[in-house]
């Protein structure tokens, strides 16, 4: 068995977040994709729905509500943009595995703002979600 | 989303602010929609969890399967397998929620360490497992000698306001008897005119 474990996907583009959903549609998994705007996204959801059973995945535009819910948290965003991000979800995020994929990330400056995470920098798109919640 | 832990904390011992602060930074917050799951048989329970908004209930499925459900949980409980959280064993246990819960976990690690930093909880925790001892011991002797009337004025008793909150069939699982005894009891009851 094994429940499902839920990931929130916080980017700054359809696209990134694309990048990212697609390497778990082979995992069990709840992916909740993140934006303020739906727009582009309806595609990935139908994108991922065609191809995986066992990944569901859904639309949200609350931050903090969404990374609540999460077990883990990844980012691809501008560097600053992490502030903001990590201020959204501070609150919702101690002792959750936040992994910062984005090139530009500062991950002592990610670390500071939430400072009870757990935060990783991963220098590519995690393949699966024991990349992520390895050490729990 | 830290008031009813800090409430049923202080009700049991004296911490101070800083304590309480450093305490809420090894809970995991979260949010469970109903009818996800929390733990699912054959997984490994790697968190103690306790409730502040929502039920839950925990239950097995028997080899012949039916669910036999052991417990519900509302807020200000704390709900777990005590046995896998100890001993890094496979679960026996489902645990649901019945409704959006909000929930505050902590794993081992970090429960270890809060014992360890600020030990009037090995306090708080003795006086919950007391206190989880006493109602498993009065639920046993229940089971073995009350009966199915009894059980469900005993389980109405401890649990006000469940009736609106729970299926009726999972209540009839909980105390041991059918969903058709159960109407039984209650219209029985309420001809009565002594229910609650």
């Amino acid at each position: 068995m094994g429940m499902n474990k839920t990931i929130a996907v916080i980017a700054s583009s359809p696209e990134k977040a694309s990048a990212i959903a697609d390497t778990f549609v082979n995992e069990k998994c709840n992916l909740l994709l993140l934006a303020k705007e739906r727009d582009g996204y309806d595609k990935i959801l139908a994108d991922i729905k065609k191809k995986s059973k066992s990944c569901k995945t859904e639309f949200h535009d609350c931050m903090k509500d969404s990374c609540w819910e999460a077990d883990a948290i990844i980012m691809d965003v501008k560097m600053e943009e992490e502030e903001d991000v990590a201020t959204a979800i501070k609150e919702v995020a101690t002792q959750k595995v936040v992994v910062n994929i984005g090139r530009e990330c500062d991950y002592k400056k990610l670390q500071q703002y939430l400072p009870f995470s757990r935060v990783k920098t991963l220098s590519r798109v995690p393949v699966s979600f024991k990349d992520i919640i390895n050490d729990e | 989303m830290y008031e009813l832990l800090y409430k049923k904390i202080t009700d049991t011992i004296s911490i101070t602010n800083d304590e309480f602060e450093f305490c809420k930074t090894l809970f995991i917050p979260k949010k469970l929609r109903k009818r996800q799951y929390l733990l699912q048989e054959g997984d490994i329970c790697k968190y103690t969890v306790f409730v502040e908004k929502g039920s839950l209930r925990s239950y097995i499925i028997n080899s012949k399967g039916s669910e036999h459900i052991l417990q519900f949980s509302f807020e200000g409980w704390w709900v777990s397998d005590l046995g896998s959280f100890l001993n890094g064993t496979p679960s026996k246990f489902n645990i649901e929620a019945l409704e959006e819960c909000e929930l505050l976990l902590v794993s081992r690690p970090s429960w270890e360490l809060l014992l360890q930093k600020i030990p009037a909880f090995e306090k708080f925790f003795r006086i919950l497992t007391q206190k989880n001892l006493i109602v498993t011991q009065k639920r046993l002797m229940g089971n073995m000698s009350e009966t199915a009337e009894e059980k469900y004025r005993n389980f109405i008793n401890d649990h006000p306001g469940c009736m609106q909150r729970v299926p009726q069939h999972m209540i009839a699982s909980y105390l041991g008897i059918t969903k058709e005894t159960l109407s039984r009891i209650r219209r029985h009851i309420a001809e009565k005119g002594k229910d609650d």
